[in-house]
């Protein structure tokens, strides 16, 4: 008998074992990583998204440039840019959701991003009375007053990112079209 | 199977135990399989990481910080005496990709790690968090023993400049400093950590 036809069903074996052994190494994490993929939903300057049971619209946006600390209080090179979004509940809404924000720009071929300013008196900013800070949903309408420090000229690219709860989808609202 | 055969099976068998220890013998640990990537550079350059762009303006060695430029409320103190030596290392620091705080910044001796000092007050670098594309500037303090700083291993120094998060598979920016000769003066003055303005 010839070596192939003495082995036969030892070649068999590793023929189905070593692919099954593979596909178990390997394939899960294949397959819960498509599962975990994020989904980005990109709005207009114009336009709104329904998220969480909840309308977004961002209706305002400006850039105030730094003209040095002597000057405005915001240093030479960086700007400050503030966005309200207006976040209305749509019917039966959720009240116990918080969400991240941020400013992002891709401009630069990365995927920058700038947190939110704490103390927002620092760059002599004064907020709008009746506005929040804090993205906190909590079944009432509000209007979420958002501040960054970025450098010159992220502006003209920049999104503003929101990402809630537990979802893996980000929203980008383009501050400019 | 003759005899033969089985002698050259049985050698294979060894040879790939052989093989099977070398590999398990010079595998990394689960530890070297996710440490970080040091990036070294010199104090006086900057040294560029995956997230950071960090330049060391120098070193200082003082009896005493003078903390009165920095502003808080809760501290009463302008000045902190030591018995050992302060050292004070002014940096320049820039983000490249997300906001970067710099809490766990070590300063290395002769394998002995200092931690940056945390209870000055603010702003200081330990506790500013600087946004890519705008440059910070201020100073770090570190509590050394005198008597390191007069052995070989302070010509040697390293600043290891750690966010407070996990570095595993990251960058770590290293800067190297001659702390050896420097004149230990009476009293330094902490640079108040804050945007670098733009020279345009």
């Amino acid at each position: 008998m010839s070596w192939l036809g003495r082995n036969r069903v030892a070649l068999a074996v590793i023929a189905v074992c070593v692919p099954a052994l593979v596909g178990v190494l390997f394939g899960f994490e294949v397959l819960s990583r498509d599962s975990k993929a994020t989904e980005i939903v990109t709005v207009a300057a114009d336009d709104s998204v329904e998220i969480a049971g909840y309308t977004w619209r961002l209706t305002e946006n400006v850039e105030i440039a730094g003209e040095g600390r002597a000057v405005n209080d915001i240093p030479l090179g960086t700007s400050i840019v503030a966005a309200l979004v207006e976040v209305t509940p749509t019917g039966d809404s959720p009240s116990d959701t918080t969400c991240d924000v941020s400013l992002t720009s891709r401009s630069s071929g990365e995927n920058l991003s700038w947190r939110t300013v704490g103390d927002v008196s620092v760059y002599g900013y004064g907020r709008l009375a009746d506005t929040s800070s804090f993205c906190s949903l909590n079944g009432e309408p509000f209007e979420l007053e958002l501040v960054f420090l970025a450098p010159n000229g992220v502006y003209d690219s920049a999104t503003v990112e929101f990402s809630l709860g537990d979802s893996d989808a980000i929203y980008r609202f383009r501050l400019n079209d | 199977m003759s005899v033969r055969r089985r002698i050259q099976a049985a050698l294979a068998c060894v040879a790939m135990l052989a093989v099977a220890a070398v590999a398990i013998g010079t595998a990394p640990t689960s530890d070297d399989l996710v440490s970080p990537f040091y990036v070294s550079g010199a104090s006086g350059e900057p040294v560029q990481t995956r997230t950071l762009t960090a330049e060391v303006q120098g070193a200082r060695l003082a009896q005493t910080l003078d903390v009165s430029a920095n502003e808080s409320l809760a501290f009463s103190l302008d000045l902190l005496e030591t018995e050992q030596t302060w050292v004070v290392v002014d940096a320049r620091l820039e983000a490249r990709i997300a906001s970067v705080s710099l809490s766990n910044t070590r300063l290395r001796i002769a394998g002995v790690e200092y931690r940056a000092i945390d209870y000055l007050p603010a702003p200081t670098l330990v506790n500013f968090i600087g946004d890519p594309g705008i440059p910070f500037e201020g100073s770090f303090a570190f509590e050394v023993p005198t008597a390191v700083l007069e052995s070989d291993g302070a010509a040697h120094a390293e600043l290891v400049l750690r966010s407070i998060l996990s570095s595993q598979l990251d960058d770590i920016a290293v800067v190297d400093i001659d702390l050896a000769g420097l004149e230990v003066r009476d009293v330094e003055i902490m640079r108040p950590a804050e945007i670098a303005e733009s020279r345009e």
